[in-house]
């Protein structure tokens, strides 16, 4: 039952309404986001009028808000009106739903509720201010002329239900019918209805002629010619966007070539364009809103990107053209209501491009991705824009970004595009070299002589394949796609606490089954506790992991991209792509991915010239592969290129003054030299890269979130870089010290060695303090209990009676004075609060085995305390 | 329409204005009162682990449940004299609205009394000291049989900003 969502939005904002403090704008902006999610549904159940209702309630609502309208009881009994009647007219069209949909007899079931629509609000409208004087007085003459117009609509309506194809006198009827209308409607403003129906009249013209049988884009028009008519009756100026049922119509005649000038064309677009001049200032709720659009816009245009990669290799896939389908529509449907002309209409045209391929007209090809892509990159500017609308508060111009020459050519496409087919399946067993070429030509041959059997028969009869193979390549035609888990929203505070709970759990048990211990009967139950209590925790933490696929999609569209920019054949597979990593990690992946990829396709992979030359494939392959290995996620970028010139890099360095060219490198220590600031060996700057900022900004990004960067290369065979980072940003492997009585966790990276100095390597500098010699350089000592003040006794303890950790960051060194290793094990960093971040010399702290609070040392930061 | 608008501003009222239930506890003889809405919990006295380079008031950190919340002292505070723990002392865990996030403190208090119900006629502002002292965290005082409480504005006793400030000293 489809109405059911639409009574409960409508039960849901009475019950707002009445709750709602007419005075507090705050209070009513609350109501906003119900009629967002009313007008949806009405687009969804096709209630045009409705929706358009809808609208205008916002309007009202929206108005008041900006203080414009003074008299906050008349609006609330106008918008008591709106929503009443509305119910009213969603339970008819609920009815007549449940009836036998034999005509189309909804619409004027529907029609009672739109009328009473109409004078309800009609009466409450001249107190809102908004009804034009003349057009009350005009209005008896006009609503003649309404009803008139209305039954010529149902009778169409009628008509086109009961329509089959290659009736032509029904088709005369309609011709008619719409003569008719046409005709009724001439003097009435805005002209748009008359346009409307004679573009119908045309298309009814050509289906004549043409023997076309498709009604939609009549029936379009239909939808189109009510909704305006209810809006007239209302008073009020249509505002939807209805260039696309006007293309719909038009496009047939276009093609047909009826030379007539099309002014249906321009005047849809004044209808869609009231471009704002001056910034509009953006109000409270709406802002709401607009958030929630642009966060979910955002969203779902990344799902496109991914989804139009996975059309690329399988283009006839119907779900993954409806995966890409659905967020375009969405966006549709959301920036129509918030009244982003631009986003709407950008988002529109693609949608009726996709439409077409989804009802199988055609199959979306190489260009199709391309213009797709274009129009996922523009819709990506124009919600920018609303973001940074958002920020400043004020609704900013988006004039300068070019969506009409878009659309244009979307629709170019949609027209040019015809269907294609499925890759043979012949093809693909001789891909999978099954059989080869002559015997498949021998299978044709006979095929030609037994047109009913297929080519997989004939083949296997043969004995040229197994059926088993036949089958598998079938398979392979019509890939089975397996149905992605159901998946729920949840918040990242409740994951945290999930696993904030879990790492409690396990300390408990870990404390009950000390205490158990003594106690078989009771140690086996805990101990199965302890399994599942562990298994939990896993489960915990994991939820916060999600598979890099994602981020390697991205770097998929970024190699086709670069590698149409720079004239390169590039391909580039994935393996381990289900690989998983924490959430935060990923964000630190993309960036130094994107610096790589680059490197690769722009100075890895040679020209095609270059690489036939050297008896390469012309194609360049790139590899990404991400794995698991010993608590960090292993990235690796591999290219079959031209691979580092170690002599080139050595030149270059000299140059720069890096190295003197004296010293004995290895080839490792020579790669690491690309990763110095300002180095860069191409020859010329290319759009692409090679400014010189590249793989220091790789390593530093790196760096910041624990990460390592390694590069392994052989001249002519090509380049591999491998990166490792730690599975999760929230878990630091740390070592834990005693000092006195307070126990710290040092990170176990910042860690060079830890030793027992002997008393003749303990020194004190004058003017720079203490300092114990390790390979015969001095490091100065830092007492943390001197620094962090927690020294009781008045004694120093002598450096040659504790132990000393000598620790580098940022190639400097300090010893660290303690008194015991506890141990090494992972923590989990905890914020000590908002209260407590700017602690100097702290990085957070970390749940001890025993429940208690242990603080993580924050290495440099310690280094900065005098 | 009318009752509507009556029960509306009655629920306004009810949270805007003082009457209320309050969480009470003693602190060096006297008693203090916080609205029991920002009380998250009340827990025994557990081990701190002291965060060096902060003011005196700040105890520590505390692991309630796998999360790290920091402890103030609310004797030392307000510069009463520090007494040892005893059996009765406990950490008041509190949530306090800061940079429209809301953190959970703890509050160490040296015993908590009751949960009252005090109307607004039982409430009196605070008392002005003149313009040298800064009552702002005190919301007013409750007169109840003979004595007074002191209800406290939390949120202001707490404020994050005030004790980076000391921080920084």
């Amino acid at each position: 039952m489809p109405y059911e969502i639409m009574k409960d939005l409508i039960e849901k904002f009475s019950c707002e309404l009445v709750l709602a403090d007419p005075e507090d704008s705050q209070n009513m902006s609350g109501l906003l986001p119900v009629l967002k999610k009313m007008h949806g549904e009405c687009i969804r159940l096709s209630l045009q009028s409705e929706a358009g209702e809808v609208i205008r309630a916002r309007d009202l609502i929206t108005r008041g808000i900006s203080g414009n309208d003074t008299d906050a009881d008349q609006r609330i009994a106008s918008l008591e009106t709106f929503i009443k009647e509305l119910s009213h007219a969603v339970t008819n069209a609920g009815q007549s739903e449940n009836r036998s949909k034999d005509t189309e007899s909804g619409a004027v079931e529907t029609d009672p509720g739109d009328t009473a629509d109409a004078e309800g609000t009609g009466a409450a409208a001249p107190h809102a201010g908004e009804a034009d004087p003349a057009a009350v007085s005009r209005e008896a003459s006009i609503s003649d002329h309404h009803a008139d117009l209305e039954t010529k609509l149902d009778e169409l309506t009628l008509l086109i239900g009961g329509f089959c194809p290659g009736e032509i006198p029904v088709l005369g009827d309609m011709l008619n019918n719409l003569d008719e209308l046409i005709a009724v409607s001439k003097h009435i403003a805005p002209s748009l209805f008359h346009d409307t129906a004679l573009a119908c009249k045309k298309y009814v013209e050509t289906m004549t002629m043409e023997e076309t049988s498709s009604t939609r884009p009549v029936e379009e028009g239909l939808v189109l010619l009510k909704s305006i008519l209810s809006h007239m009756k209302r008073n009020e100026p249509f505002a939807f966007d209805c260039s696309d049922v006007l293309e719909l119509l038009e496009i047939r005649f276009s093609e047909e070539k009826t030379a007539e000038p099309e002014q249906q064309a321009p005047a849809a677009d004044n209808q869609a364009e009231p471009e704002k001049k001056a910034p509009v200032k953006i109000s409270g709720d709406d802002m709401e809103i607009l958030i929630d659009f642009v966060s979910e816009a955002q969203e779902n245009l990344e799902t496109i990107e991914v989804n139009l990669i996975d059309l690329e290799q399988d283009p006839a896939n119907m779900e993954i053209i409806n995966n890409i389908f659905r967020p375009f529509h969405t966006i549709k449907g959301v920036s129509g209501f918030l009244s982003l002309n631009r986003i709407n209409r950008l988002a529109h045209a693609t949608e009726n491009l996709l439409d077409s391929a989804r009802s199988g007209e055609f199959i979306i090809n190489d260009t199709a991705t391309d213009v797709i892509l274009e129009s996922v990159d523009t819709l990506k500017q124009l919600i920018e824009r609303v973001s940074e609308g958002i920020n400043t508060g004020f609704m900013p111009k988006d004039d300068d970004i070019d969506v009409d020459s878009l659309r244009d050519k979307l629709q170019t496409l949609q027209r040019a595009l015809i269907r294609g087919d499925r890759e043979p399946l012949g093809e693909i067993l001789v891909k999978r070299k099954m059989v080869d070429q002559a015997s498949l030509d021998q299978a044709l041959e006979d095929q030609k002589s037994h047109p009913d059997r297929k080519i997989g028969e004939i083949l296997v009869d043969a004995k040229k394949v197994q059926p088993g193979q036949v089958a598998s390549a079938l398979m392979d035609q019509v890939p089975s796609r397996k149905k992605p888990d159901t998946q729920v929203k949840v918040s990242t505070r409740k994951l945290d606490d999930l696993v904030d709970y879990a790492g409690e759990l396990v300390i408990a048990q870990s404390m009950l089954k000390q205490k158990t211990m003594d106690y078989p009967l009771i140690s086996q139950n805990v101990s199965q506790l302890g399994q599942i209590v562990t298994n939990m925790q896993t489960i915990a933490m994991s939820m916060r992991m999600i598979s890099i696929k994602a981020t390697f999609m991205k770097m998929i569209r970024l190699v086709r991209d670069l590698a149409k920019k720079s004239g390169k054949e590039v391909n580039l597979t994935m393996q381990g792509e289900d690989t998983e990593i924490d959430r935060n990690v990923v964000d630190a992946l993309y960036e130094p991915m994107v610096h790589m990829i680059r490197n690769s396709v722009d100075h890895g992979i040679e020209a095609v010239s270059d690489r036939l030359e050297k008896g390469k494939p012309s194609q360049g392959e790139i590899v990404l592969r991400a794995y698991h290995k010993g608590g960090h996620i292993m990235i690796e970028i591999e290219d079959d290129g031209k691979g580092l010139d170690r002599d080139a890099i050595l030149e270059k360095a000299k140059k720069t003054g890096l190295v003197t060219g004296k010293e004995q490198m290895t080839d490792a220590q020579v790669y690491d030299l690309i990763m110095q600031p300002g180095f860069s060996t191409a020859k010329q700057i290319t759009d692409v890269s090679g400014r010189g900022v590249g793989m220091d900004v790789v390593k530093n990004g790196l760096e910041k979130f624990r990460g390592q960067l390694q590069i392994a290369s052989k001249k002519g065979r090509g380049t591999k870089f491998t990166i490792s980072l730690p599975l999760t940003l929230a878990i630091i492997d740390g070592m834990l010290v005693r000092v006195d009585e307070e126990k710290y966790v040092i990170p176990t990276m910042a860690i060079q060695k830890a030793f027992k100095p002997a008393r003749e390597e303990c020194f004190t500098v004058e003017g720079k303090g203490e300092m114990v010699k390790d390979r015969g350089s001095l490091i100065p000592v830092i007492r943390l209990n001197n620094i962090y003040k927690t020294d009781r006794s008045n004694e120093k303890k002598p450096v040659h009676e504790g132990l000393v950790v000598v620790v580098e960051s940022k190639d400097e060194k300090r010893a660290f004075l303690i008194d015991e290793l506890l141990g090494k094990d992972e923590y989990v960093i905890k914020s000590l609060g908002a209260h407590l971040e700017g602690v100097e010399g702290l990085a957070g702290g970390a749940i001890l085995a025993d429940g208690r609070v242990g603080l993580i040392l924050d290495v440099h930061g310690i280094f900065g305390i005098r | 329409m009318g009752d509507v608008q009556e029960t509306l501003n009655q629920a306004i009222q009810s949270t805007t204005l003082k009457t209320g239930k309050y969480l009470t506890f003693t602190l060096a003889d006297e008693e203090y009162g916080i609205g029991i809405l920002k009380v998250k919990e009340i827990i025994g006295m557990m081990p701190i682990t002291s965060v060096p380079r902060t003011p005196d008031f700040v105890k520590g950190v505390i692991n309630l449940r796998g999360k790290v919340i920091p402890v103030i002292d609310l004797r030392l505070k307000f510069g009463m004299a520090s007494i040892p723990y005893t059996d009765r002392t406990c950490i008041i865990v509190v949530e306090i609205d800061a940079n429209d996030m809301t953190i959970q403190i703890g509050i160490v208090v040296d015993a908590v009394s009751e949960v009252l119900n005090i109307k607004e006629e039982e409430i009196e502002n605070a008392p002005s000291f003149g313009t040298s002292l800064n009552t702002d965290y005190i919301l007013g005082m409750a007169k109840i049989d003979k004595g007074v409480k002191i209800l406290l504005d939390i949120d202001r006793v707490l404020s994050a900003k005030e004790i980076q400030l000391l921080g920084e000293r």
